[in-house]
């Protein structure tokens, strides 16, 4: 009686024991294989667009020549080309360091107010001027930009008959303090002086880079502004001995990013080729710096316009000193330039033709990614081509439309890029181009130059907010 | 036999005994059975009633058949059920006027069976003194025949009734006890002339202390009361002479609500008409005083009828005038006459102590130490503290601390408490609501450390780990009385991989979810014993829930199971939820009634932290987030692969064993409960990791996985406990492998936590730069607007108070919420335009909402992701836009982001309002019932000794041989047993004393030895099981006041 009363206390024992294990077992199994749907809450989020604002451009006026004394004194006049939206209020900015005044022009605001429908206003404008003097001859076009607290300048020379002058322009209503900082071959530059700069509102202020940063081949500026904000220009000028080397005035180029692109740089059948090891700042170039400590490593890839191969560059960039990369090795014709990075840097590229007896430089700086409908200024001058370069994943049908109302259609294939004619002097809209990268360049007996189209105010995007 | 009774009533100078004899329902033990056995003990009197009275009320046809068949004289009806009282008078109206004092009344009951001699005896009483007017019988308990239910009544000094002999055997050491106080009713002869001159029972008692009253009233005229202890009458108590002995709760319910409103009541009437309205006025106050004192009493269940007997008296002031002016008119001798009646307040005391004493003599089951100190837990939590130190080194000298979910809390304890509950909360641009229950918990934790309320983080941070410890080691005495296996226990319990995840990864809910589980096991496991144990368990359960809401279902189910086990005991395991119910009502009202949200309630309370979700098989390990500690070591040992992913499961596996092996065991039920919570633990676990309630930024949050697994962790601890437990010494290896195996588990983790990947660091106390802290702590209204990139390049946007987020100030109904606010809509539209060159001037907005401070807060970090270039631009812009803005100075870069500061006026913002009457309900709704809950758990002596006469462990007692004394124990043992019964022989020999001394009368000495030796022995033979300690106490309660 007692033996079997245990043997069905054991049995029962081991039933419960099978059948737990088994249950306990089987939803282990079941958790650990399992899939089990996912029940998200969807972040609370709200789009805001930006109320519309008045839009402003400037541009920076007449080249400047230097001085013995280096004081800065404009000597003609620049063109200049809009396209806005509706009529553009222009003012000219005080430039007191100009010794000459404003006889020849001044930095020019172009401002377009917002419309009633709270639709953006839009403008785009350049300005074009060629210098024929005997020490400062060659041809430069450039767009006129946005004011901004942060803005990164990769262009110029402060070597044996370089000389960069750094335009500061202040159109808005507060005083802006600008911390400027200059990078070189070397490192960065220690330079006194450079920080706290004061460009009164209305203001245009024209410094030297020499000043800050003497005898650097590739220096790099950084241009932050607290307060107001500015716009910096850079104009670089070159003399070969007694013969000038060519002009060029140049907007900031696209900020910190690990992927740039530079569309459209030229490269003249008449580029120099290098003689010789030593530096010579007449060989195309791509200028790159790395801020910040971490050495990137960089993939330099070329989107010919004309059809031909040419291969990929790997590099790794020391951060902190600038670099150049020589593109001598590509053939003539004009590429668009994709730089990807694992760390954020800042791109820009130089190239030389000859112009008529003497040569004549450019520099092609990188852009952010447009719009897909923009306005577009084609500065007076001659040889204007449009390149647009496509990085995105698709095609892009781009309507290229001129004041007159004339539409050309130019395709952009994925990851490819292409160069559109376009009339000096002439305003045109395109749509179409969102995700494109645009540059406008001009190359002519007269000389050659070149300006990346940014995108308007990227600070008035609309941006999503949360709210939690 | 009629003839013998007409021979009676043919003599007209002997005495004339009217028998009347009530009859309720025949229904029932007190049917018609023993209304059958009543009549024939009237039909064998020696000395037989000369009438008899039947008063029927509401009885049924076969009850009244009864009746009829039997020799009764008359018979009244009456559809009521009416009182002892009514009945009689009833039954009296019809009998007429008495014609001389030698009229007697026998006052019966349909459960009263008198023995053939007993109204011989009563009658003999009475006749031979004329100044006796009522006698009443011995009564006994007719289920035995042998136990003395009353024998004359008195009462105390403030008017408790006291049985003079209650619940004794029968030895005859109570017949020498004549003169009384007051008799019960049942069974009582009195003369009808005495009863016409005071108008019989006062109706306005129910079963309880009429005939007490009728008798003080009789001797208050002059007459005496006696006790005739050699008539014995049969008593089976249902209550209708007296009040019913049953020990049912709802009988008990009534008694004590008639007992302690009849003692009102006759304070009121006896009470000097000077003062009779202060005892008015006092009757409710004390009636809840001693409500209170009930549930301290661990009587909750008598709650109710302390109050509604004081209720009762207090609106019964018409019948309190009437009978004041019925004793008034038949008073004949003052109050002090009655004073040698009265029980003496040492007497009441030596009767308290003895029923205590005959108490502690039933045991049935030995409790055997604790062994906290002995057995080594101490040392192991003592380890516990030097490793808790050891990993939170940094937090020594920290006066706060942040990371993960770990934020300050407000500064200072009025502002703790001013966040629970139903009313405004100041999140955000502020609105009315719930709070969540968390914030409950954490004013009780700030309250602690009420200097410095943030302070009490550091602590759970710095002790998390000798509190688990403490805690593991307490729960496994519930399982185990071996103290290496308690250990064991302990030690798996702290190093459970879901706690130094959540200590690493600073998750709070999950840490205090983790130290407050062990407990809550060690009171839930036993709610059903005591009334302590069920409202500890309930408070530690609503704190558990309000740390982790996930576990709700899980505990839930549990519950429900031990509510369909509790039998008896269901009222204490149905209160383990009244608490968490009462807390978390407001926030179900809101989020689940009104807002249809249900699974809203499930989110963690607290700061949303966005955490690596953890695969199946990782949560089965027991890891809540993955396992970087050991994935960064076998790294870094170069394995990789399915080689690296086993190590932590091949470890853990013989614990998993050990608990499935459990099942296969002796004792295998409770390791299945343990399996079965496991299960629920392992489910929320999973549940919890794919629901993603909360949202912070952009990013969805989900359920912390580690609550549940900590309820996992608990049942596969426990069932492997109870295997080791089974298996008695044969496991003493196995479970020392899976103790270290475990801890092998654990040290990578550990490491981590303190060589710098835990999350948790000291912190100065605030979440907002110093500046706007000072700006703060003069405007505490002030707003600041916290601006986050987020990493798919949005922004949010969140409005903080004053100094900032503090974690009670938090609230799921705004991190749960899917839909966007008309403020939200707004907030958005201004932080929109702040990060936007250009727009509107923006003064008007940030103005009115009083935003003082824009904060630009470094991107957040998500987990395996890198703060990626969308959020950087974000950031870029943002602080573009704000310097450019004319309004904002830029104050310049902080610890907690870059500031600005508004250049305007602000409005500040509107007041709160006034405080609904929503939030004064919740209070007080949460007021009384954890006051009603801390009451419960206070311990009293008398749930001290209960708890002992309890074993510690629960389920099976595994039949071990008896414990191995050594020689020294063994004496020692001895030396106590003798020392009780010289403690015993004393306590006799004073009781005998004072017996000696109130005796009415001389007795042998050999029946005095008898009553003293007879007390305890009573109560073992009556009820032999453990309850007989609480209800030996509950009764001495009823009766000793």
């Amino acid at each position: 009686m007692a033996d079997k009363r245990r043997i069905a206390a054991t049995s029962g024992r081991v039933l419960t024991g099978v059948l737990g294990t088994a249950i306990f077992l089987g939803a282990a199994l079941a958790v650990g294989q399992g899939e089990l749907p996912v029940l998200a809450a969807a972040a609370p989020q709200t789009t805001v667009t930006p109320e519309a604002s008045d839009q402003f451009r400037l541009c920076p006026g007449p080249l400047l020549r230097q001085g013995t004394d280096a004081s800065a004194a404009s000597f003609d006049q620049p063109a200049m080309t809009f396209a806005a939206s509706s009529a553009p209020e222009q003012r000219a900015l005080l430039a007191p360091d100009n010794v000459i005044g404003d006889r020849f022009g001044a930095p020019t605001v172009l401002s377009v107010t917002g419309s009633e429908a709270g639709e953006r206003p839009q403008i785009s404008a350049a300005q074009s001027q060629t210098a024929d003097l005997d020490d400062l001859t060659g041809f430069a076009a450039t767009a006129c930009g946005e004011a901004s607290a942060e803005s990164w300048l990769v262009a110029g020379s402060t070597d044996v008959g370089r000389t960069t002058m750094l335009s500061l322009s202040n159109p808005s209503r507060a005083d802006a303090v600008v911390d400027l900082s200059f990078f070189g071959e070397t490192g960065a530059i220690q330079a006194p002086g450079a920080k706290g700069i004061i460009v009164p509102a209305g203001e245009n202020r024209v410094l030297s880079v020499a000043s800050f940063a003497p005898g650097v081949r590739t220096p790099v500026v950084q241009v932050q502004s607290a307060g107001g904000q500015v716009v910096a220009a850079l104009q670089h000028s070159v003399t070969r001995g007694i013969t000038p080397g060519g002009i060029e005035l140049t907007l900031p180029t696209a900020l910190p990013s690990r992927n740039q692109v530079l569309p459209g740089v030229v490269i003249d059948d008449t580029a120099p080729a290098p003689a010789g090891e030593t530096y010579d700042d007449s060989i195309s170039a791509l200028r790159i710096f790395v801020p910040g400590s971490e050495q990137a490593q960089v993939n330099i890839s070329f989107l010919s316009e004309q059809g031909s191969a040419a291969q990929p560059l790997n590099y790794s960039i020391q951060p902190g000193a600038v670099q150049e990369i020589n593109l001598n090795e590509l053939p003539a014709g004009s590429y668009s330039v994709v730089i990807s990075s694992d760390m954020p840097l800042v791109a820009s590229s130089r190239t030389t033709a000859v112009a008529g007896e003497s040569s004549d430089f450019a520099w092609f700086g990188a852009s952010a990614p447009l719009d897909d409908t923009i306005g577009l200024a084609v500065a007076p001058g001659e040889g204007a081509t449009l390149h647009l370069a496509n990085p995105t994943g698709s095609d892009l049908d781009v309507a290229l439309t001129d004041g007159g109302g004339t539409a050309t259609s130019v395709t952009v294939p994925a990851g490819a890029s292409v160069a559109a004619p376009v009339s000096a002097g002439m305003a045109y809209s395109l749509s179409g181009v969102g995700g494109a990268h645009a540059q406008v360049t001009f190359n002519s007996d007269r000389g050659i130059s070149a300006y990346a189209i940014q995108p308007t105010n990227p600070l008035a995007t609309p941006v999503t907010v949360y709210p939690r | 036999m009629t003839a013998s009774r007409a021979r009676h009533s043919l003599d007209a100078m002997s005495p004339r005994v009217t028998a009347i004899l009530v009859v309720h329902d025949g229904s029932g033990p007190a049917g018609p059975a023993s209304l059958q056995g009543t009549l024939d003990a009237l039909a064998a009197q020696s000395r037989q009633p000369d009438v008899v009275v039947a008063v029927a009320c509401g009885a049924p046809a076969a009850t009244t058949l009864v009746l009829e068949k039997g020799d009764i004289d008359r018979i009244v009806t009456s559809g009521e059920r009416l009182h002892f009282g009514q009945a009689l008078a009833a039954g009296i109206r019809v009998v007429g006027q008495p014609a001389g004092p030698d009229e007697f009344l026998w006052l019966l009951a349909q459960d009263t069976a008198p023995e053939p001699d007993a109204l011989e005896r009563l009658l003999g009483a009475l006749e031979v003194a004329p100044s006796v007017a009522i006698a009443g019988p011995k009564l006994k308990d007719a289920a035995d025949g042998s136990t003395i239910v009353s024998l004359g009544e008195s009462v105390t000094r403030f008017g408790a009734t006291v049985p003079l002999v209650e619940d004794e055997l029968d030895q005859g050491q109570h017949d020498s006890v004549s003169d009384v106080l007051g008799v019960a009713p049942a069974g009582m002869l009195v003369r009808h002339t005495v009863w016409e001159q005071l108008g019989g029972f006062d109706p306005a008692f129910g079963s309880a202390d009429d005939a007490l009253d009728f008798c003080t009233r009789a001797r208050l005229a002059g007459h005496r009361v006696t006790v005739v202890p050699s008539a014995t009458v049969l008593t089976r108590s249902s209550g209708i002479a007296g009040p019913s002995r049953s020990n049912r709760p709802a009988a008990r319910r009534k008694r004590a609500r008639q007992t302690r409103g009849a003692q009102l009541y006759r304070r009121l009437v006896y009470a000097p008409a000077a003062v009779v309205w202060l005892h008015w006025l006092a009757l409710l106050p004390l009636g809840i005083l001693r409500g209170i004192r009930r549930v301290v009493g661990k009587q909750p269940g008598l709650v109710g009828s302390e109050i509604a007997a004081a209720f009762r008296v207090t609106f019964s002031l018409v019948r309190v005038m009437r009978a004041r002016r019925n004793l008034q008119r038949s008073k004949q001798v003052g109050w002090s006459s009655l004073s040698a009646l009265r029980i003496p307040a040492a007497e009441v005391h030596r009767r308290r102590r003895l029923r205590r004493d005959a108490g502690v003599a039933v045991y049935t089951v030995e409790r055997s130490d604790l062994r906290f100190f002995t057995g080594g837990g101490a040392w192991l939590v003592l380890a516990s503290a030097l490793l808790g130190t050891a990993l939170f080194f940094r937090l020594l000298a920290a006066s706060g601390v942040e990371g993960g979910t770990l934020f300050p809390l407000s500064a200072s304890v009025p502002d703790l408490w001013q966040n629970i509950g139903y009313g405004w909360r100041d999140i955000g641009l502020g609105f009315s609501g719930a709070a969540d229950p968390f914030s409950a918990l954490l004013a009780v934790l700030g309250t602690l450390t009420f200097w410095n309320p943030s302070y009490v983080l550091v602590l759970v941070t710095l002790l998390a780990l000798p509190l688990a410890t403490l805690g593991g080691w307490f729960a496994a005495t519930r399982l185990t009385e071996r103290s290496g296996y308690r250990l064991v226990a302990a030690v798996l319990w702290t190093v459970a991989p879901t706690f130094l995840s959540a200590l690493g990864s600073g998750h709070v809910s999950g840490i205090l979810v983790h130290l407050l589980l062990p407990w809550l096991f060690y009171t839930g496991c036993i709610a059903a014993r005591s009334w302590g144990s069920a409202a500890v368990a309930s408070m530690l359960l609503a704190a558990t829930l309000a740390s982790a809401p996930s576990l709700t279902p899980a505990l839930l189910i549990l519950w429900l199971v031990a509510l369909a086990f509790s039998g008896r005991h269901l009222a204490r395991v149905f209160w383990l939820i009244v608490p968490s119910a009462a807390l978390f009502a407001p926030l179900v009202w809101q989020q689940g009634v009104v807002g249809q949200n249900w699974i809203h309630l499930l989110a963690d309370p607290g700061v949303p932290l966005p955490s690596p979700s953890p695969t199946g098989w990782e949560l089965v390990q027991g890891l809540p987030a993955g396992n970087p500690a050991w994935d960064a070591m076998t790294a870094a040992l170069g394995l990789s692969g399915i080689p690296a992913h086993l190590l932590v499961p091949v470890l853990l596996t013989p614990l998993a064993v050990m608990a499935l092996l459990a099942l296969f065991l002796p004792g295998s039920s409770r390791a299945a409960v343990l399996l079965g919570t496991a299960l629920l633990g392992l489910m929320t676990a999973a549940g919890a990791s794919h629901l993603f309630l909360a949202v912070t930024g952009s990013s969805p949050v989900s359920i912390w996985p580690g609550s549940g697994l900590s309820l996992y962790w608990l049942g596969l601890v426990g069932a492997s406990v109870v295997g080791f437990d089974s298996l008695r010494r044969a496991a003493a290896v196995p479970a020392l492998v899976i103790g270290v195996l475990s801890l092998v588990v654990a040290v990578p983790i550990a490491a981590s936590v303190a060589t710098g990947n835990g999350q948790i660091t000291a912190s100065n106390g605030r979440t907002l730069p110093a500046y706007v802290a000072a700006a703060a702590s003069v405007d505490p209204s002030l707003r600041t607007l916290i601006l986050t990139p987020q990493p798919d390049g949005g922004i949010s946007a969140r409005i903080v108070s004053g100094v900032g987020d503090t974690l009670d100030n938090q609230s799921t109904l705004i991190t749960t919420n899917p839909a966007l606010t008309g403020d939200d809509k707004n907030v958005a539209t201004l932080a929109g335009n702040l990060v936007s060159q250009g727009g509107p001037d923006p003064s008007a907005m940030v103005a009115e909402y009083g935003v003082q401070f824009v904060l630009l807060d470094s991107p957040p970090s998500l987990i395996g992701q890198d703060a990626t270039s969308p959020a950087e631009e974000m950031a870029n812009r943002a602080a573009v836009s704000l310097n450019a803005n004319a309004v904002f100075a830029h104050v310049g870069p902080t610890d907690r982001g870059t500031l600005w500061r508004f250049e305007g006026e602000t409005t500040p913002p509107a007041a709160t309002g006034d405080v609904p009457f929503a939030s004064t309900l919740v209070l007080g709704t949460l007021a009384i019932v954890f006051g009603f809950a801390l009451l419960l758990a206070v311990p009293t002596a008398a749930s001290r000794r209960a708890a002992e006469g309890r074993p510690r462990t629960i389920g099976r007692r595994p039949a071990e041989p008896a414990p191995r004394l050594t020689r020294a124990e063994r004496a020692e043992r001895n030396a106590a047993a003798e020392a009780d019964r010289a403690v015993e022989l004393a306590l006799a020999s004073e009781s005998d004393e004072i017996d000696e001394r109130e005796a009415h009368a001389a007795a042998s000495n050999a029946e005095r030895t008898g009553e003293s030796a007879g007390n305890p022995n009573d109560a073992v033979e009556r009820r032999p099981d453990a309850l007989a300690l609480s209800s030996t106490a509950e009764s001495q309660d009823n009766h000793g006041r």
